[in-house]
């Protein structure tokens, strides 16, 4: 398994270089607030984009089944966003409080995996990767921002977690949604 | 059995590209798969390695569903070739070398050398018919059991074309247990190196069997013969391809047995003669 996950890294790193390395810049900042726009453009670019592009018969030729790519290609962005994370972290603006940084980085991976499951759940639906995802953005924005502690959906919000575990549990559910919905139908639009 | 494939169904929005087709494709096979445009030949090999997941049916590999451990034992060369943009053909060695348990180095050097890879250049520059051979020697080095190559030989010049069918079935020929499932319309070089084919239109097959038992069975008649007991296949110019077990008519080659089924009764002569 771990040569697979090497493979995929190396595969990714190789045909995505540009575009990891501007979010990458960005991605360094340790403050969820500031990434977030880049977390969502990172999470459109993985495995959304390639289907998207019909890029995908690339990697299902190799010994790799439908869920291991999900698996695989979120766990390649996850890694992204915490290497950037801690080094962010670490050099350029730190030293930060122990609970701020573990907070925007669980805040990161959570917000990450939401976008990812949203994407790949509109892409395999046949609409687009980004379009409809950044729909859902705005809108996410906007419904969370309407009476916070009164308002259920602030505390599900990818964008405002106004409880982390309600959060988490709800980018669970969009996460084993979309990793349903791949497999059932296949690495096509 | 390598592949068995059961009752697939797949359908592309409201439009259906297989309908219910089976398959059974045994182990140390050339397998061709024939068909026109638009058959349904490379959605039936995407579903054989998982890349499309149809409506219904079942698609079985060494006598298992597909997983990870199974499509170690195979490979594919898709219609698209190898196209991970900024890959190089040692990027590509490295990637399918780490995947793949069987890999066999001395292999791949053997076809490196013969066909003068030019391993550190990126394979986007490479020419069609290079990027075939590399995809071919990746498939083979890797020593995989069963190996998928949609349309191996088309755009490509007559002499790489020669060297890929005579390496498929030396492939074949020199080792046990190998099978390889080929998708084409070039009918004249399936003949040369397949042992058993599957003729698929519109999403249906037509007609499935090994190139000599299909031979047995079917005859030609002229125009004016007798038509014997068995079933009307195809019209072929001036001839008639007859399903039949009586001896009568001569034997069909491969190109007729497949024009037979694919062009069905339906006879088209835009230009005949007049007689004034």
């Amino acid at each position: 398994m771990l040569k697979r996950i090497e493979a995929f890294y190396m595969k990714e790193f190789s045909e995505k270089a540009g575009r990891l390395f501007v979010f990458s810049l960005f991605l360094l900042v340790p403050d969820f607030g500031f990434k977030t726009i880049f977390i969502f453009l990172l999470a459109t670019s993985m495995l959304a984009w390639d289907v998207q592009q019909k890029r995908t018969v690339n990697i299902m030729i190799l010994p790799y089944t439908l869920s291991e790519v999900f698996l695989i290609s979120w766990l390649f962005m996850v890694s992204i966003v915490t290497i950037t994370h801690f080094i962010g972290a670490a050099v350029p603006f730190g030293p930060l409080s122990v609970t701020y940084l573990w907070t925007a980085w669980l805040n990161s991976i959570i917000f990450a995996t939401a976008y990812y499951s949203i994407a790949m759940i509109f892409v395999t639906s046949g609409m687009d990767n980004f379009g409809m995802p950044f729909l859902v953005l705005i809108g996410d924005w906007i419904l969370s921002s309407i009476g916070s502690y009164r308002n259920f959906y602030w505390y599900i919000s990818p964008v405002s977690q106004g409880n982390i575990f309600a959060a988490a549990t709800f980018a669970f559910v969009l996460f084993a949604t979309a990793l349903y919905l791949f497999v059932k139908k296949g690495a096509t639009k | 059995m390598s592949v068995s494939i059961k009752n697939l169904t797949k359908r592309f929005g409201s439009k259906r590209v297989l309908n219910d087709i089976s398959i059974e494709i045994k182990s140390g096979e050339i397998f061709a798969l024939i068909g026109p445009n638009g058959a349904g030949k490379t959605t039936t090999l995407r579903t054989i390695f998982g890349e499309i997941k149809p409506e219904a049916g079942e698609v079985n590999v060494f006598g298992k569903s597909l997983s990870s451990k199974v499509k170690e034992k195979m490979t594919v060369m898709p219609e698209e070739r190898l196209t991970f943009s900024r890959f190089s053909g040692e990027d590509y060695h490295d990637l399918w070398s780490k995947l793949y348990p069987g890999w066999n180095e001395k292999i791949f050097s053997s076809f490196a050398n013969h066909f003068n890879f030019n391993l550190e250049d990126k394979v986007a520059t490479y020419s069609m018919g290079m990027k075939t051979l590399l995809n071919l020697a990746l498939c083979m080095s890797a020593s995989s059991d069963l190996i998928l190559l949609d349309e191996p030989t088309q755009n490509l010049d007559p002499v790489i074309r020669s060297e890929i069918l005579k390496v498929i079935k030396n492939y074949i020929e020199d080792q046990e247990n190998k099978t390889i499932v080929i998708s084409s319309h070039e009918i004249y070089e399936l003949e040369e190196v397949a042992t058993s084919f599957a003729i698929i239109k519109e999403g249906e097959i037509l007609y499935a069997d090994t190139i000599d038992r299909s031979k047995e069975k079917h005859r030609i008649i002229n125009s004016g013969e007798k038509i014997p007991a068995g079933e009307v296949v195809g019209i072929i110019e001036n001839e008639t391809l007859i399903r039949t077990n009586e001896d009568v008519g001569r034997y069909p080659n491969f190109k007729e047995i497949v024009l037979g089924y694919l062009q069905g009764k339906k006879e088209f002569i835009p230009f005949q003669k007049r007689i004034i």
